[in-house]
């Protein structure tokens, strides 16, 4: 178990083999978000290097009390991405939008060929996600994958508490929609208790 | 039963993001309602099926063998922490330029002062002047946010001064404010041509959003860097380069608009 705090003090102090314990650390973790949010490993990975290579060179504006480091880091993965989904004007689409096109997320039912659909329904919930707005992406990936807390993704997004709350919650009923559109027909729709 | 939870209710519950009060009284409808219940077991399958497969779908990926710690160690060399000997340098080569200018302008005022223009004759053209910038441990642009709120463009740094197309462009920008901030603004950095065509821009929240404004306390520095790509399609010539601050909730720059405006030159 790696003790990132020690590794902090010490790549402060100039030691290069903490540089590299900690960029080993966070490499595949960094990569992965910034896949999630960009949707393209080239592009991923040319984030995650200038991230890993801008926390490196401003270790000294991480400020432990304010928050954990891979919040910092993942601070600054968001706001990388969204640079770069700037500058690119990497396209996305509402899911709507795409459904409308002839995408398809539906979920098979339920047949012996239980690997095949697991691996089709995985990119089923992978395109779904990544037809979600910029916005509902990054708050589903940092509560569901990176299990950020709700105040964590409000500092990393830089939205208030209540914005990432909602966030969350439009991208789970967009992504359920999506992936399972008769699963609530049961249920009906904000019903009023 | 007629009054069931809401979808929405529902779905806040099953992330967790109910206050306490609210979640006690959820969970007591819960315990009385099947309909509901069942509704909730439903959304939390959905919920555990959606992160299961993303965290495969994320877990089944792999940055590529060039991806290493070699590959950004000379840009780490160059830029490590600033030194408190490289923050004297700074210092001192800042306030020796803020001489250097200032000796300038009282020369130039005396030499124009002592010549004068003849009256009604064409003088040279008033070409309307950027806020200045003083380097140096100087207050030098200031904007008023909002009643009482008051921030300080300190100083910054450029990168170069004369770029290439294609090329990066880091500034680095030296915040201070005198007052707590309510608001959290953002920073906008613009590439203008001489037609005051935009070029290149980046907008950001301070130093990539771990610095939001809200949080600067009093007479704190705040060093916050951006980075703007220059288009490969740009001409070589004379361009302005344009900083300020908006307010990103309503789009609206504050103060007067631009806090920092200097030319920038691009040769092939």
């Amino acid at each position: 178990m790696c003790d990132i705090s020690a590794l902090i003090q010490q790549w402060q102090t100039g030691d290069e083999r903490a540089g590299e314990a900690l960029y080993s650390h966070y490499r595949e973790p960094i990569f992965r978000l910034a896949y999630g949010l960009l949707g393209d490993a080239a592009d991923a990975e040319e984030v995650a290097q200038d991230t890993l290579t801008y926390a490196l060179n401003r270790i000294d504006q991480y400020d432990a009390a304010r928050s954990s480091f891979s919040t910092w880091l993942h601070t600054i993965t968001v706001s990388r991405c969204r640079d770069r989904q700037r500058r690119r004007r990497l396209p996305w689409q509402s899911l709507t939008a795409w459904l409308q096109q002839g995408g398809d997320v539906r979920d098979p039912a339920p047949n012996p060929e239980a690997r095949a659909i697991q691996l089709e329904t995985q990119s089923q919930v992978w395109h779904a996600i990544q037809a979600l707005s910029p916005p509902l992406r990054e708050a589903i990936l940092l509560r569901y994958w990176a299990d950020h807390t709700f105040q964590e993704i409000a500092i990393i997004t830089g939205c208030p508490v209540s914005t990432a709350q909602s966030r969350v919650r439009l991208a789970f009923q967009q992504l359920r929609a999506a992936i399972a559109p008769t699963a609530l027909a049961d249920f009906g729709e904000e019903q009023v208790r | 039963m007629s009054n069931h939870l809401s979808d929405t209710e529902l779905v806040d519950y099953a992330h967790h993001a109910l206050p306490d009060a609210l979640r006690e009284t959820i969970d007591g409808h819960l315990t009385a309602c099947p309909h509901c219940q069942a509704a909730l077991t439903s959304h939390q399958a959905m919920q555990h099926r959606i992160q299961h497969n993303l965290q495969a779908d994320l877990e089944a990926v792999h940055s590529s063998p060039q991806m290493t710690f070699a590959a950004i160690a000379p840009r780490l060399k160059r830029s490590r922490q600033v030194t408190q000997g490289e923050q004297s340098r700074r210092f001192f080569s800042s306030a020796a330029m803020l001489a250097t200018l200032a000796a300038l302008v009282v020369v130039l005022a005396a030499v124009f002062g002592a010549i004068g223009y003849p009256s009604g004759g064409a003088g040279p053209a008033v070409i309307p002047q950027p806020p200045s910038v003083a380097m140096g441990a100087v207050l030098t642009a200031s904007i008023a946010v909002a009643d009482n709120e008051q921030l300080h463009l300190m100083d910054y740094d450029l990168s170069a001064a004369q770029l290439t197309p294609g090329a990066i462009l880091t500034i680095t920008l030296y915040w201070q404010t005198q007052r707590n901030l309510m608001g959290d603004y953002d920073v906008f950095i613009h590439l203008l041509d001489a037609t005051g065509r935009l070029m290149a821009s980046q907008d950001a929240s301070p130093a990539e959003g771990t610095r939001p404004t809200r949080g600067w306390q009093i007479g704190e520095p705040i060093t916050d860097s951006h980075t703007l790509l220059l288009p490969n399609t740009l001409r070589a010539g004379d361009y302005r380069l344009s900083v300020g601050l908006y307010d990103p909730s309503s789009g609206a720059r504050l103060g007067n608009g631009i806090l920092l405006d200097r030319s920038i030159t691009i040769v092939p």
